[in-house]
């Protein structure tokens, strides 16, 4: 009897680690599409900056 | 702006190696893993070049079409990057990459690679611009600083050229001019362009306005 309920518990708690929103990472993958977290973008003027520098490696 | 990529004049690379010192000293890179590499084509042969090769941020990146978990993103400006918090560690994008840029730390028991690892164009990763997680993970984030790949800035010869593909094609092109001929943009046509000779970044901009 105690054994069953072992078995049990310790299914509820491996079932608890399937879900979701517990998980470090994405379960559902959609195939193409990055779920991760995003990636700040650079602004226009450290783009133009960038721009700058690559003209400074001209010689 | 246009996009970001890499240019190694063969004609000027002198193989000090210089390249992938300064790489593996600004990112820290762990023991086993070189981000970029110089190779030796006909090597003791005439006609000897040497070119330095690492990741080249394809347009259409195969390393991204192949994971299987969808670790890769581009940013807008093409750096095609990766996050180490999804990466399996498979070894697909290694078998799929033209160039052998992605390596893998570990070699352990049952085939465990241990997180992939590649040239990040010194623009970090999806952590916090300049952190030290983002730093622990995928080296220094220079772009945020308002600089360009360190490999590329501190080439002695200028072999090569980081940053703005229209700057860098027209310092390539300035140069090609200036001596006569050129040894060709190695690897750009492998990574940029279709095989019927079209850029892909064109391509895909013509698809999506469709």
């Amino acid at each position: 009897m105690m054994r069953g309920w072992v078995i049990v518990v310790g299914c509820a708690v491996l079932l608890a680690g399937c879900q979701e929103d517990g998980a470090p990472r994405p379960i559902h993958i959609e195939k193409g599409v990055y779920q991760g977290t995003p990636d700040t973008p650079r602004s226009e003027d450290e783009l133009r900056a960038l721009q700058q520098r690559t003209a400074t490696q001209r010689f | 702006m246009a996009r970001m990529k890499f240019l190694c004049d063969a004609e000027r690379c002198i193989e000090c190696n210089a390249c992938v010192t300064a790489c593996k000293n600004e990112n820290e890179v762990p023991w086993g893993v070189n981000r970029r590499r110089v190779v030796t084509i006909n090597d003791g042969k005439p006609g000897e070049r040497t070119i330095s090769v690492a990741c080249m941020h394809c347009s259409d990146a195969p390393c991204k079409a192949v994971c299987p978990v969808d670790c890769f993103y581009q940013t807008e400006q093409g750096v095609v990057l990766h996050n180490k918090d999804l990466c399996i560690g498979c070894g697909y994008c290694f078998y799929a990459c033209p160039f052998g840029a992605p390596q893998y730390p570990q070699a352990g028991n049952f085939g465990t690679r241990g997180k992939m690892d590649k040239c990040t164009f010194c623009s970090g990763g999806p952590e916090e611009d300049m952190s030290d997680a983002e730093f622990r993970k995928y080296g220094r984030n220079r772009l945020a600083e308002g600089k360009l790949p360190l490999c590329a800035e501190m080439c002695s010869t200028k072999a090569l050229l980081a940053g703005d593909a229209d700057k860098v094609s027209d310092i390539y092109r300035e140069r090609v001019v200036a001596r006569g001929f050129g040894s060709g943009a190695w690897g750009w046509g492998t990574a940029y362009q279709t095989k019927n000779g079209q850029e892909r970044d064109q391509l895909r901009e013509r698809k999506q306005g469709q």
